[in-house]
C-alpha cells in the first residue's frame, strides 16, 4: 500500500480459520486421521456417503472445541446442534456436509495477542465443528488426465471452525492473530497448527471504506493461503485491489477469490460453487448435542497455561526479557524445554540464549519441531552445567551440541572421551601466555608502546593454541598480568 | 403450494442437473406434492399443539464414541465398487474450469 492511499481508506478484516483437529479417528467414523496415507484406504461406509450408513459422534471433536472455546472466554451451547450444508462437488460425496449452523458449539469469546508492541482483542462471533470433505486433483495441463481425481481420505476428519468479527484493521494484524491463534490450539494440544500442511486453513473477509466511515463496504472473500507470510500478502494485495476499484470509480462486487502464491495476486474462483444457497437443514441422523455441565467444569479445571500467560511467568520466575520470553513460548515444545532445562541450570539467561540461538537454529533449519529433536532436556542440562561450572567453554559447547544431534551421545561422554574440558589450571595456561608472548616480541612490543588492540590477536592465538578449551576469562586476566600495564616498562620474565 | 420451472432449474443447477422441458414440468408437478404433503403436516402438528410433536426427542441422549480407530476394509475394496478408478483414486468427470 502507498501511504496515500493507505491514508484516505481503512481496511475491514475477519477471518475464517480452520483448524484440523487431532483426533486419531474421524468425527463420525472409526477411520484413522493419519495424513500421508494411500488415497482412499481411510475411508468406510460413513465417510464415504454409502447409503443406509449412520454417523457417529466422536466425543474427543467435542471436547477438543470445548477446550478453545472456553480457553477464548466463549460460551459452549447446550444444546448445540448438527445441520447439513448441501452442496454438490466431487470430493463430498454425501452431498451434504455435517456442519453446525443455528445453534453452534460456541459463541462470543476473543482471540488476544501482541501486536506492534500492543495488546490486541479480536471478538470471536462462533466457534463450529463440521467434517472436512475430501481432496480432488484436477489436470494442470493438457497432457494429463482430463477427467478428475478424487481421494475420500480427508473426508470426515472433524474441523474447528473459527469466526471472528471484522475487528482487524492491518494484514499484519491479520498474520499475527493467524500466529496466536496456531499457539493457543498448539498449547491445547487440539491442533498442530501446521498451515502448511493444510492443519489450519485461512478465509479472510476483506472490505476497504474511507477513513472515519462507520459504514462497512463490500466485501470480498479470500481463500487459500498455505502460510502466515501468504495470509498478509493476499490480504495486502485484495486491499489495494479493491482502492484501486473504488479510486477509478468502479464498485466492488461481492465474490470469492484465490490467492495465487505463484503469481503473488487474487483471482476470482472458478464456478466451484458460486451459489452460496445451502439450503441448511437440521442433521436427522445426529441429536442436539447436550453437554453436561460437569464435563465443562472437567475441561475448564485442565485447560492449561496458553502462550501469553506463559511468557508473563517466564518473566516473572525466571527474570528473563520479554522479547526472550516470546520467543521461548512462540512454540510449546521449546517453551517446554526450556522450563524443563532452566530449573535444573540455575541461570536462566544462559538457557535462554543457548534455546534462542542454537536449539532454534538447529529447530528451524534441520528439525520441523522440536519433538522431532535428538536432543532431549537432560542432555541439554548436562551440557549447559558444564558451560555454567566452566568445565568447557562456550564455544566447545558449539561443538558438543553439533555432535550430541549427530550421534545422541550424552555431552559428559563426548567431552571426556574427545578431552575437551577447559583448562583452568593456571599454571598451564601461564605456560601458554608465555609461550604465545615469546613466540611473538614484536606485538609485545606494540602492545607496551600503548596499542592495546594486539589483545585480540593473543587471545586468538592463545585459543588456537589451547584447541579453544583455555578459560578465556582466566587467559584474559594472566595475559594482562603478564603484559603488565600497557604503556609501562614491565618486562616479561 | 406450486413450484415453478425458476425453482426447479435452480435446484437442477445445484445440484448439477441437466432437465429436459418434460422432466422440468415431472418434477415441478411432484415437488409440488411433496411440499404439499410438508403443509398437511404442519397442519397435524398444529392441530395437535407443538409441544406434543418434538422433531428430535429432546429427553433422549446422543450415544458419543470413543476416539478409538475402526479400520472397515481396504480401499481395493471400495475402489472396486467404483464406477472408474485410477490407481487408488476414484475417477469422476471435470466439474469445473
Amino acid at each position: 500500500m502507498t501511504s496515500a492511499i493507505a491514508t484516505e481508506f481503512e481496511p475491514v478484516i475477519g477471518l475464517e480459520v480452520h483448524a484440523q483437529l487431532l483426533t486419531t479417528s474421524k468425527i463420525f467414523c472409526g477411520c484413522p486421521t493419519a495424513f500421508g496415507a494411500v488415497p482412499n484406504d481411510q475411508t468406510c461406509p460413513v465417510c464415504l456417503g454409502l447409503p443406509g450408513s449412520l454417523p457417529v459422534l466422536n466425543r474427543d471433536a467435542i471436547e477438543f472445541g470445548i477446550r478453545l472455546i472456553l480457553a477464548l472466554g466463549g460460551r459452549v451451547n447446550s444444546p448445540n446442534i448438527f445441520a447439513r450444508k448441501n452442496y454438490f462437488y466431487p470430493d463430498l460425496p454425501k452431498g451434504y456436509q455435517i456442519s453446525q449452523y443455528d445453534r453452534p458449539l460456541g459463541e462470543d469469546g476473543a482471540v488476544e495477542f501482541e501486536f506492534d508492541g500492543e495488546r490486541r482483542r479480536v471478538r470471536l462471533i462462533r466457534i463450529h465443528l463440521e467434517e472436512d470433505a475430501g481432496k480432488s486433483f484436477h489436470p494442470e495441463t493438457a497432457d494429463q488426465d482430463p477427467d478428475t481425481l478424487v481421494d475420500l481420505n480427508r473426508c470426515g476428519v472433524p474441523l474447528l471452525e473459527i469466526v471472528s468479527h471484522p475487528d482487524i484493521r492491518d494484514p499484519r494484524e491479520a498474520a499475527a492473530y493467524m500466529q496466536q491463534l496456531r499457539r493457543n490450539v498448539e498449547y491445547l494440544g487440539i491442533c498442530t497448527g501446521n498451515m502448511e500442511e493444510g492443519a489450519l486453513r485461512c478465509d479472510a473477509n476483506v472490505s476497504v471504506r474511507p477513513k472515519g466511515s462507520s459504514e462497512f463496504g463490500t466485501r470480498t472473500e479470500v481463500k487459500n493461503m498455505n502460510s502466515f507470510r501468504s495470509v498478509e500478502r493476499a490480504i495486502v494485495c485484495e486491499i489495494e485491489r479493491q482502492i484501486g476499484l473504488l479510486e477509478s470509480g468502479d464498485e466492488v462486487i461481492q465474490q470469492t477469490l484465490l490467492w495465487n502464491e505463484s503469481r503473488q495476486t487474487v483471482e476470482p474462483m472458478r464456478s466451484k460453487e458460486e451459489s452460496s444457497d445451502y439450503r441448511y437443514f437440521p442433521e436427522p441422523d445426529l441429536l442436539p448435542i447436550a453437554v453436561a455441565p460437569d464435563w465443562l467444569n472437567d475441561v475448564s479445571e485442565q485447560t492449561p497455561e496458553l502462550s501469553l500467560e506463559r511468557a508473563a511467568r517466564f518473566v516473572r520466575e525466571f527474570g528473563v526479557p520479554e522479547y526472550d520470553a516470546s520467543v521461548l513460548t512462540d512454540q510449546k515444545g521449546i517453551a517446554d524445554l526450556f522450563e524443563d532445562v532452566a530449573r535444573e541450570v540455575s541461570d536462566a539467561k544462559l538457557v535462554s540464549n543457548w534455546i534462542m540461538t542454537e536449539v532454534l537454529r538447529v529447530v528451524t533449519d534441520r528439525h520441523p519441531s522440536v519433538e522431532t529433536l535428538p536432543v532431549q532436556p537432560p542432555a541439554l542440562i548436562q551440557l549447559l552445567g558444564m558451560v555454567r561450572s566452566a568445565r568447557i567453554s562456550g564455544k566447545i559447547a558449539k561443538d558438543v551440541f553439533e555432535i550430541m544431534l549427530q550421534s545422541g551421545e550424552a555431552p559428559e561422554d563426548i567431552v571426556a572421551k574427545k578431552g575437551l574440558e577447559q583448562i583452568s589450571d593456571d599454571n598451564k595456561l601461564t605456560e601458554l601466555v608465555d609461550d604465545v608472548l615469546n613466540a611473538n616480541p614484536k606485538e609485545v612490543t606494540d602492545y607496551r608502546g600503548g596499542n592495546t588492540k594486539v589483545l585480540g590477536f593473543f587471545m586468538g592465538k592463545l585459543m588456537k593454541a589451547s584447541q579453544g578449551r583455555g578459560n578465556p576469562k582466566r587467559l584474559n586476566e594472566i595475559l594482562r598480568e603478564r603484559l603488565g600495564p600497557p604503556g609501562g616498562e614491565q618486562k616479561p620474565e | 403450494m406450486s413450484i415453478t420451472h425458476d425453482e426447479v432449474i435452480h435446484t437442477a443447477t445445484l445440484a448439477r442437473l441437466r432437465l429436459t422441458d418434460a422432466e422440468l414440468d415431472r418434477f415441478s408437478r411432484e415437488l409440488a406434492r411433496i411440499t404439499e404433503y410438508m403443509d398437511q403436516l404442519k397442519e397435524a402438528v398444529e392441530q395437535l399443539g407443538d409441544d406434543d410433536v418434538p422433531a428430535v426427542r429432546t429427553d433422549s441422549r446422543m450415544t458419543l464414541r470413543p476416539d478409538h480407530i475402526e479400520q472397515w476394509f481396504d480401499s481395493s475394496v471400495v475402489l472396486r465398487a467404483a464406477p472408474d478408478t485410477k490407481g487408488h483414486l476414484f475417477r469422476v468427470p471435470k466439474v469445473i474450469g
